[in-house]
């Protein structure tokens, strides 16, 4: 579980590059974001 | 010591609690790892809230504190204090927003609920890594430098100096007064602009804690709040200002006239010259531009006239440098040059002008000694104005200008009391929103002021019938009834947009402050910090922050100046304690973290070969922590540990 969250937070930070995000805030949006995307399979 | 955390989930009313199951949320936070209790009420920031915590730190020994409620911004320092009146140091606590992030944007309450959760989560993660701080005090220079000699400018300058702590302040013109000196009369009382506005001038030019620098303009700043150093650039007059008397021959005998900035450009004044004659200092000054002694040696008019021999022609600028504690930036407004505006014929038509230019055209001392006349000398029987040009416009600027309704409306008053002209006004929407001003919209609507909605097409001097001949032509889409339209009138005044000075970005680069989308000067918080910048002991008041009346800059002024002595009289100032930390070991000098920093904090140690970071300085945005390219650099309060933690927790 572990490594699965490790590639999720790597994922969104990846991600978030390309984005407009700017505050720590949106980033955990984002991060919490992903991992419903994880959860739900979409 | 094993962290014992705290948690408190805030209903805040029914805007958390609504749509988010805070019970619910209190019983998962109770489940989660080093969590000692667990805890909702209805509102955490009052104070059965806040003993709440402060019990729990004493009866339960919590060594962290997690509150999850509304914004940080909004209520971080009260429950930092709640904690550090409890003993607990305040940077052993954390916030998780479940209102704005959560409550506020989802509307299934189990999603939220769910959401509120992981936020929860995160913040107990991070908390468990956090490290108590302390903060640091600086002491603060009681001396003010106040930047603009307008309204706002000579109000701060003498709310401050009353007080009796010294102010310099700075103008770039030779004179204070700035706008309000060049109007007529003032809205909605119609008191007279110079007979209230002169007195403060007189005041600022003789008060014994203001020093006056005029002509002057700030060159560089330095430092960090409470202790500021600034050079300031105090440009030749070429008039020696303890020898003059003010007594006006010289720019009586001076041969040479040119374009009167103060008149507008309706005016003239002389190459050596007192820009009006309430002007403090009363002192004149050469224009080297227009002054033929300049530009081809010879003249030298002013010199021989002058009994009290303050002519000097070898004068040379001044760079003084003085320390203060504190920045007041009240720089002002520039009106919008409508000359874009192809259509409305500026410059192009005649008798088509500006609202500073009939400001002083009805002013009894300006150019035509108050009389409303058209360039043939003739007075006009019809007048147009034009509300609305450049502002609420997307091609020039979106916002409101906020005073050119009313001064409109003040110019149909005036209009009224001078000529027997038909007056009418142009506007989109009537915004008298200000204390008696819908009266004075009522007033002028009695006088007989016709009012058309609709912005005009087009201002041309090409006559379709025999009653446009020789006149100018408003055509517009009257917008209540929905016609087409063509008015003759035999003047158009453009009730031009405030917009920003034409030097503001530089203005903001010298004193590191940031600007908003439409060119004003950012402040803090548009409503809880209105006259504060992002960089601590820098104000900004007046139109530099946006347009505003005078009712309002008079006003912001005081407040600003009231922060001022709040931290003069305190004497000491608290530094934020999450601040970014150089490891000089690891350092290799590269100064891209140099760079990168918008607050100036980082210094380059030539000797060491090293960064170091001016904690005063430091607002802890951690730029230079993500630049560093050798990982030399870690953020107090904001280290990697707390932060993967934190992300970590919002995937439980």
């Amino acid at each position: 579980m572990r490594v699965e969250r490790r590639k999720m937070i790597n994922r969104s930070l990846l991600n978030v590059q390309n984005t407009n995000i700017v505050s720590p805030s949106e980033v955990l949006d984002y991060i919490y974001k992903v991992k419903r995307e994880v959860v739900s399979g979409t | 010591m094993e962290p014992r955390i705290g948690v408190y989930i805030c209903h805040c009313g029914s805007n958390i609690a609504g749509t988010v199951d805070v019970k619910e949320v209190a019983r998962f936070a109770q489940g989660l790892d080093s969590v000692v209790v667990a805890r909702d009420y209805k509102f955490m920031c009052s104070e059965p809230g806040q003993n709440l915590i402060k019990t729990d730190i004493t009866e339960l020994g919590l060594n962290r504190v997690v509150v999850a409620s509304c914004s940080p911004t909004m209520h971080e320092p009260t429950f930092r204090r709640a904690c550090q009146e409890a003993g607990l140091n305040p940077y052993l606590f954390e916030m998780a927003n479940i209102r704005e992030h959560c409550s506020w944007v989802t509307e299934d309450k189990e999603e939220a609920t769910e959401k509120a959760k992981a936020l929860v989560s995160a913040a107990v993660r991070r908390v468990y890594y956090h490290q108590p701080l302390e903060t640091r005090e600086v002491s603060v220079n009681p001396n003010t430098l106040v930047v603009g000699g307008g309204i706002a400018g000579i109000q701060a300058a003498l709310k401050i100096a009353d007080s009796e702590h010294k102010v310099y302040l700075v103008e770039r013109e030779p004179s204070i007064g700035g706008h309000m000196a060049q109007l007529d009369k003032t809205f909605p009382t119609l008191d007279c602009s110079a007979c209230i506005l002169t007195p403060k001038m007189t005041q600022v030019g003789s008060h014994p804690y203001i020093e006056l620098l005029t002509y002057s303009q700030v060159e560089e700043v330095s430092g960090y709040i409470g202790n500021f150093k600034v050079k300031i650039r105090k440009k030749a007059r070429y008039v020696d200002e303890a020898r003059c008397t003010g007594c006006g021959l010289c720019q009586t005998k001076c041969p040479w006239k040119v374009d009167s900035e103060f008149e507008a450009g309706i005016g003239k004044r002389k190459a050596i010259y007192i820009p009006f004659p309430q002007a403090v200092p009363n002192i004149p000054v050469i224009d080297r531009e227009h002054c033929a002694y300049f530009l081809k040696g010879t003249c030298r008019a002013c010199e021989k006239f002058c009994e009290a021999e303050a002519i000097d022609f070898e004068q040379k600028d001044k760079v003084i440098e003085v320390e203060v504690g504190s920045i007041i930036l009240a720089t002002g407004f520039n009106l919008f040059d409508p000359t874009p505006i192809y259509q409305y014929g500026y410059k192009r038509l005649d008798n088509v002008i500006t609202s500073l230019e009939f400001e002083r055209m009805v002013n009894s001392s300006g150019p035509t000694d108050g009389n409303i006349v058209l360039k043939d000398g003739s007075t006009p029987e019809s007048i147009a104005i034009i509300h609305c040009v450049g502002s609420r416009d997307e091609k020039y600027h979106e916002y409101c200008s906020r005073v050119c309704c009313m001064y409109s409306m003040k110019f149909a008053h005036l209009i009224k009391e001078h000529t027997d002209a038909e007056v009418y006004e142009f506007y989109i929407d009537i915004r008298s929103f200000g204390k008696g001003y819908e009266e004075f919209y009522n007033r002028v609507l009695n006088e007989g002021t016709i009012f058309f909605r609709g912005r005009p097409a087009e201002i041309t001097n090409i006559a379709e019938t025999p009653e446009e001949e020789g006149k100018l032509v408003v055509q517009f889409e009257d917008t209540l009834v929905g016609l087409q339209r063509r008015l003759p009138v035999d003047m158009v005044i453009l009730s031009c947009a405030l917009e920003s000075q034409p030097d503001a970005d530089a203005i903001a680069r010298l004193f590191n402050i940031s600007r908003s989308a439409d060119g004003f000067f950012m402040e803090k918080h548009p409503k809880l910090d209105p006259v504060a910048t992002m960089t601590d002991g820098i104000f900004v008041v007046g139109c530099c922050q946006s347009p505003k009346d005078i009712p309002d800059t008079v006003a912001q002024a005081s407040a600003a100046a009231a922060e001022v002595l709040a931290m003069i009289s305190k004497g000491r100032v608290e530094i934020e304690a999450a601040t970014a930390v150089i490891d000089e070991r690891i350092c290799s000098g590269c100064q891209a973290c140099e760079l990168v920093c918008p607050f100036s904090a980082i210094t380059f140690d030539e000797e060491k070969g090293v960064c170091r970071v001016n904690e005063a300085l430091c607002k802890g945005c951690g730029a230079c922590v993500a630049a560093c390219l050798s990982d030399a650099i870690s953020l107090n309060h904001f280290t990697n540990e707390q932060i993967v933690a934190q992300m970590e927790g919002m995937l439980v």
